[in-house]
């Protein structure tokens, strides 16, 4: 009777530990996994906030960050409102400046996920790490003027952030966020 | 045994089914409508939480002609339309949600929607209307009006506020009186004639001295609420001269900074708008040909020695100890006038149908309730 019993717990306690030791993976989070995602942005221009993100279509994950900064300009409209030499650089915090790592139960759809109005309803967050700590920085290169056109390349990235939740820690001195391209008509 | 058992099949089958929760109407009475601006331009939502039930419906919209600050002309009416993100969503959450659900950049991550009813059909009628208009002089607004009328109120029901209804009882009375130059204000409502009726004018007689300043009565023997200097029976803050001495309150602002009340030439504590005796010499100020020709301005004062200050501001045996040259003979500065204003946003939902069939809904029509929005507008006085 005793060693049935024992058993039992036996089992009951190796169960446990698999089961409890299955959220070991999550350890593995590939963060490079978003370097071949297009960057995008949105924003609400009522409050100054901001938000760059890459979205794994094949993992359901994202890596954002959102910010709010009065002299951001998201779309700027003429070249004096761009910087080659001196990056925009933003410090991530506790409230309105952070770095975001999610996991969803579904495919999302990044223009509908951020930036809307009223959430969509049927997108789950299943892990979730947040940096608030580190800064951003947004630089310009110029890439190519035309006789109508300037078009510089926007780098997004993440200096110094550590990623949280859940009992992970993920530290990255440099994090490449990604790239995209501001055209602005001369 | 197989008691318990069939006791916990039981449990298991009523806990998962979570299938529709049947809603019969939206109860948001109690909550406070709320607002707020969305990403895209021109894109609002309005929005009522009620936290005790974990539940909200929003009712989002992209309108260039709504503002908060504005009056609608006409009702704005939009249809209904979730490909145009002209939406009404009802949703229940597995936690209490806070305003900053909607309109944020970021979901929240621990939010999630456990039921969702959406309107389909219907439209949304929004109307601004302003509710209030006050000068925050601290009169209350029937007080600055003949006979304590309330005069934002419309009686007749003409659409015509009493200060402006020629005949505030009679429907097909309207504002006959209203010209291209003037609002058409009936009498004793603009005490000082600058087109701002008294109620929304932060200085009834445009004298520089805001009513806020000189209503109150500061004689503690006096049973008059208001104050009246001159005891001329026109109370300070309707009076243009309010210390009778023929120069007018506006004129008395001696140094030209546009406040009457920091001039006291003789020092004795009294400013001159107040004072019978500009100077202190015994004479009153009336009587030195402060103002020779009657019509309460000093630029042709009389200056018996011709040491440049009028005799009115001059005790002529002192001199220079007691003596000024008004500046503020030609050229007045008049003080913008701040209006506080409620405006209030109505936001009603009509024709509604839903996303789900249910039998047991039987609101064609929800009303979101009004919003107030208060504001202080100032604009400049053109006299």
């Amino acid at each position: 009777m005793i060693k049935t019993m024992i058993k039992k717990i036996a089992v009951l306690v190796l169960a446990l530990v698999f089961i409890g030791c299955s959220e070991g993976d999550i350890l593995e989070i590939p963060l490079d996994i978003f370097s071949d995602d297009e960057l995008q942005n949105c924003s609400n221009e009522n409050d100054n906030t901001f938000v760059f993100f890459v979205i794994d279509g094949d993992t359901n994950r994202s890596l954002s960050v959102n910010f709010t900064d009065s002299n951001f300009e998201i779309e700027p409209a003429t070249i004096a409102d761009i910087s080659v030499d001196e990056p925009i650089v933003i410090t991530l915090n506790t409230t309105t400046n952070q770095l975001l790592y999610r996991e969803f139960d579904t495919v999302i759809d990044g223009d509908d996920y951020f930036c809307n109005s009223v959430p969509v309803s049927n997108v789950n967050v299943t892990q979730e790490l947040i940096s608030s700590n580190g800064t951003v920085e947004i630089s310009y290169t110029l890439q190519n003027t035309t006789g109508t056109e300037t078009i510089y390349e926007r780098t997004v990235t993440l200096n110094d952030v550590t990623l949280e939740g859940n009992g992970i820690a993920i530290r990255r001195e440099l994090l490449v966020l990604g790239t995209d391209s501001v055209t602005i008509t001369n | 045994m197989k008691k318990i058992l069939s006791v916990f099949i039981f449990l298991f089958i009523i806990s998962c089914d979570d299938g529709d929760i049947i809603v019969t109407s939206f109860e948001f009475d109690d909550v406070n409508l709320q607002l707020c601006e969305g990403s895209e331009p021109n894109e609002f939502v309005f929005f009522k939480i009620n936290t005790s039930v974990n539940e909200a419906i929003a009712y989002r919209f992209i309108n260039d002609t709504y503002s908060q600050t504005t009056e609608t002309e006409n009702d704005i009416i939009i249809d209904l339309d979730l490909d145009t993100n002209n939406d009404l969503i009802y949703r229940q959450f597995n936690t209490a949600i806070t305003a900053d659900y909607y309109c944020n950049n970021i979901p929240n991550s621990n939010i999630s929607v456990t039921d969702e009813l959406i309107g389909t059909g219907g439209q949304a009628i929004i109307t601004n209307v302003i509710v209030s208009e006050d000068d925050n002089d601290g009169v209350e607004s029937n007080l600055e009006s003949p006979d304590g009328i309330d005069p934002e109120a419309d009686p007749d029901g003409d659409g015509v506020p009493n200060y402006l209804d020629d005949e505030m009882n009679d429907p097909a009375i309207r504002n006959e009186n209203a010209t291209a130059d003037s609002l058409g204000i009936e009498d004793n409502y603009d005490s000082d004639g600058d087109q701002i009726p008294d109620f929304r004018d932060q200085d009834d007689d445009n004298d520089n001295v805001l009513t806020s300043v000189e209503f109150r009565n500061t004689d503690p023997n006096s049973t008059e609420l208001f104050e009246d200097s001159d005891e001329d029976g026109i109370p300070n803050y309707k009076d243009i001269d309010d210390d009778g001495d023929g120069i007018y309150t506006i004129n008395e602002d001696v140094n030209g900074d546009g406040d009457p009340r920091n001039d006291d030439t003789d020092g004795d504590g009294l400013p001159n708008y107040l004072d019978k005796d500009d100077d202190n010499d015994g004479i009153d100020t009336i009587n030195e040909g402060a103002n020779p020709d009657n019509n309460g301005n000093p630029v042709n004062a009389v200056d018996t020695d011709g040491d440049g200050f009028p005799d009115y501001l001059d005790d002529n045996t002192s001199d220079p100890v007691i003596g000024q040259v008004n500046v503020n003979d030609e050229n007045l500065p008049v003080l913008d006038n701040t209006v506080v204003t409620i405006f209030r946003t109505t936001v009603t939902i009509t024709n509604l149908i839903l996303n789900e069939e249910n039998d047991q809904f039987t609101d064609e029509n929800f009303s979101f309730g009004f919003r107030d929005e208060t504001v202080s507008i100032t604009t400049p006085k053109n006299d």
